[in-house]
């Protein structure tokens, strides 16, 4: 399995000095296996992820998974080049939603207001469907699971497996402590309704190889911004430790980090994740990794 | 970056965000910039105009907030050229917008059914939008009011602005203005397409540029590109330096770059533009650049 990260800052691009090393691009992960590509989110990194697809014979069918329709997960779509190739099928899924479906609301971001080619006239054929939630499907040639995360909204978490080779992508989502969606479990305790939250991470991380997390706050900034619905490092750890993960990627960055200070929380997040035998990684635009049995390790 | 907090001697235009359609934080435009239009104008009497809330305005604003802003005591003017999201999509993580006792006026035109404040609310629509939502009352921060453009001539502070309608091919139209203050012009044209690819053929552009200081005008295609982009709503570099051209303009700046266009061929185009002007001085904007007109 190989993953290459296109776009890991949170809320919106930065196109600015002090996130150029590890990137300004929001959210977009590919991940492939044998000849099978999914991609996880559709924030600004996926323009140029189009533009490597389409340079390298795009495959006919590409696979999307979008945790949640806030914008930096979904604002690169309009320019994601291979959605103009008449020839080429684009399934985009997300958790079963009640209302406010997907398709809506791509298709709102492309209201004529707002951009110039609305998501109808689209050449490509897209289609959007829906996964139930802690139920694992077969999509693109891979098992894929989906929990529902605490974040405003809805928004969910993914589990790849294929071979044996685990990984789960846990963003955005904030710490079990304050309930953050719009509708909680009708009759269930709003305590009963947070473990079940914890829960849904902990099973998205269940053996896993590697985790992407949601590490865009610190805990001094989390006690201040409690209801924006992220997470810390601190929290991940825990996570990988209930779940006994192997790698935790530091990911979602928050816009205002500066790349000396994220150098420097890196650092520290390292050591913490030695102490109970993780291996902590900052995830870094540009860069691609590949999961074996035998480990993870860096491509040039 | 220094922004100039309202000049009483001249007008100081500070660019913020240059490029079009998407935000670009990538290598081979790090040099004149990734960020989305804002341009900011200090005029006489501490009047500032923002052109644009693109992702520039987010860096804007921001900087602002180490003086009024951050107590609560600015006043801004924005003027959108349309909603298309590069335009506006700095605005909900603009940090001045959650002080209370700032006032912003959105200055434009309705894009679509019910005006210019219900575009903006479907932008920030809770199912996209991360941030709280100062346009309505509950988690207010800054005062905001809505201007929408119907008389093409009105003032802001000692500035009289002009704004007209320009043509985008067969796209809905655009917002184009003039800025007048203390006998210095700034003109503001983007997401402009001209009919025949002839920015003479429309008497708004002309009217609009006559004899501005600075033109700062749409530049996203080359002329080479144009014929496979009709009706995409832009312009060419030659486009815009042929109106500064004919308008009698001092100073062009090429504008919204397409966010493919990389620094190196930003400048050789500069170059080549460069050798087309009769009179105007022509360059190409670029992120951080501050001008005293
Ligand atoms: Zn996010
Ligand atoms: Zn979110
Ligand atoms: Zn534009
Ligand atoms: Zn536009």
């Amino acid at each position: 399995m190989e993953l290459t990260f296109w776009g890991v800052r949170g809320s919106f691009p930065v196109a600015r000095p002090h996130a150029r090393r590890f990137g300004g691009n929001t959210p977009c992960v590919q991940v492939t296996a044998e000849g099978n590509h999914v991609v996880i989110d559709a924030g600004t990194g996926i323009r140029r992820l189009g533009q490597r697809l389409l340079s390298q014979g795009c495959p006919r069918e590409l696979t999307l998974l979008i945790s949640h329709p806030h914008w930096d997960h979904i604002q690169g779509f309009p320019y994601f080049e291979p959605a103009y190739e008449p020839e080429i099928e684009i399934s985009i899924f997300s958790i079963l939603r009640d209302e406010d479906k997907l398709e809506t609301l791509f298709s709102g971001q492309q209201h004529v207001a707002f951009f110039p080619t609305p998501l109808e006239q689209l050449p490509s054929k897209v289609r959007f469907l829906e996964l139930e939630e802690g139920r694992p499907q077969d999509v693109a040639g891979f098992q894929i699971l989906t929990h529902r995360l605490n974040h405003p909204g809805v928004s969910s978490g993914y589990r790849l497996e294929r071979d044996g080779l685990v990984l789960a992508y846990v963003c955005d989502v904030a710490p079990s402590r304050d309930v953050l969606l719009a509708d909680p479990r009708p009759g269930v305790s709003e305590e009963a309704f947070l473990q079940e939250l914890f829960e849904n991470q902990v099973r998205l991380a269940e053996g896993a190889d590697l985790v992407i997390y949601d590490t865009f706050f610190t805990p001094a900034e989390y006690a201040e911004r409690r209801h924006w619905g992220h997470s810390t490092l601190e929290d991940g750890l825990e996570i990988c430790r209930l779940a006994g993960a192997d790698h935790l990627f530091m990911f979602h960055h928050n816009p205002e980090r500066r790349d000396e200070e994220l150098a420097i929380l890196y650092e520290e997040a390292r050591r913490m994740g030695e102490s109970q035998g993780l291996n902590v990684h900052v995830a870094c635009e540009g860069q691609t990794w590949k999961l074996e049995r035998g480990g993870l390790t860096a491509c040039e | 970056m220094e922004t100039g907090k309202g000049r009483s001697d001249g007008v100081r235009v500070t660019f913020w965000g240059v490029r079009g359609s998407i935000p670009t934080p990538d290598e081979p435009q790090a040099r004149y910039g990734g960020n989305t239009p804002c341009v900011l104008l200090s005029c006489s009497e501490g009047t500032l105009i923002s052109l644009d809330g693109g992702m520039g305005f987010r860096w804007m604003t921001a900087d602002l907030m180490a003086g009024k802003a951050g107590r609560g005591e600015e006043r801004l003017h924005l003027m959108l050229a349309h909603c298309h999201w590069d335009h506006i999509q700095g605005i909900p993580f603009s940090p001045m917008m959650y002080v209370a006792g700032n006032r912003v006026t959105i200055h434009g035109r309705q894009s679509f059914e019910g005006g210019l404040k219900e575009t903006l609310l479907h932008q920030v629509n809770p199912s996209y939008c991360p941030v709280p939502n100062f346009f309505l009352l509950r988690d207010v921060g800054a005062t905001v009011e809505f201007h929408e453009i119907t008389d093409p001539v009105f003032h802001v502070g000692p500035v009289r602005v002009t704004s007209l309608e320009l043509p985008r091919g067969n796209r809905l139209a655009c917002s184009g203005y003039r800025f007048e203050d203390q006998d210095l012009t700034v003109a503001y044209l983007t997401d402009v397409e001209y009919p025949l690819g002839d920015p003479g053929t429309s008497s708004a552009a002309l009217e609009l540029a006559r004899g501005a200081d600075l033109l700062i005008h749409d530049a996203q295609f080359l002329p080479e590109e144009v014929q496979e982009r009709v009706n995409w709503g832009h312009s060419t570099w030659r486009q815009a330096v042929e109106l500064g051209n004919m308008a009698g303009c001092r100073r062009v700046a090429l504008f919204h770059h397409d966010p493919g266009r990389t620094d190196d061929q930003l400048d050789a185009l500069e170059v080549e533009a460069a050798r087309l002007a009769r009179g105007p001085e022509v360059f190409v904007a670029r992120e951080g650049l501050a001008l005293d007109l």
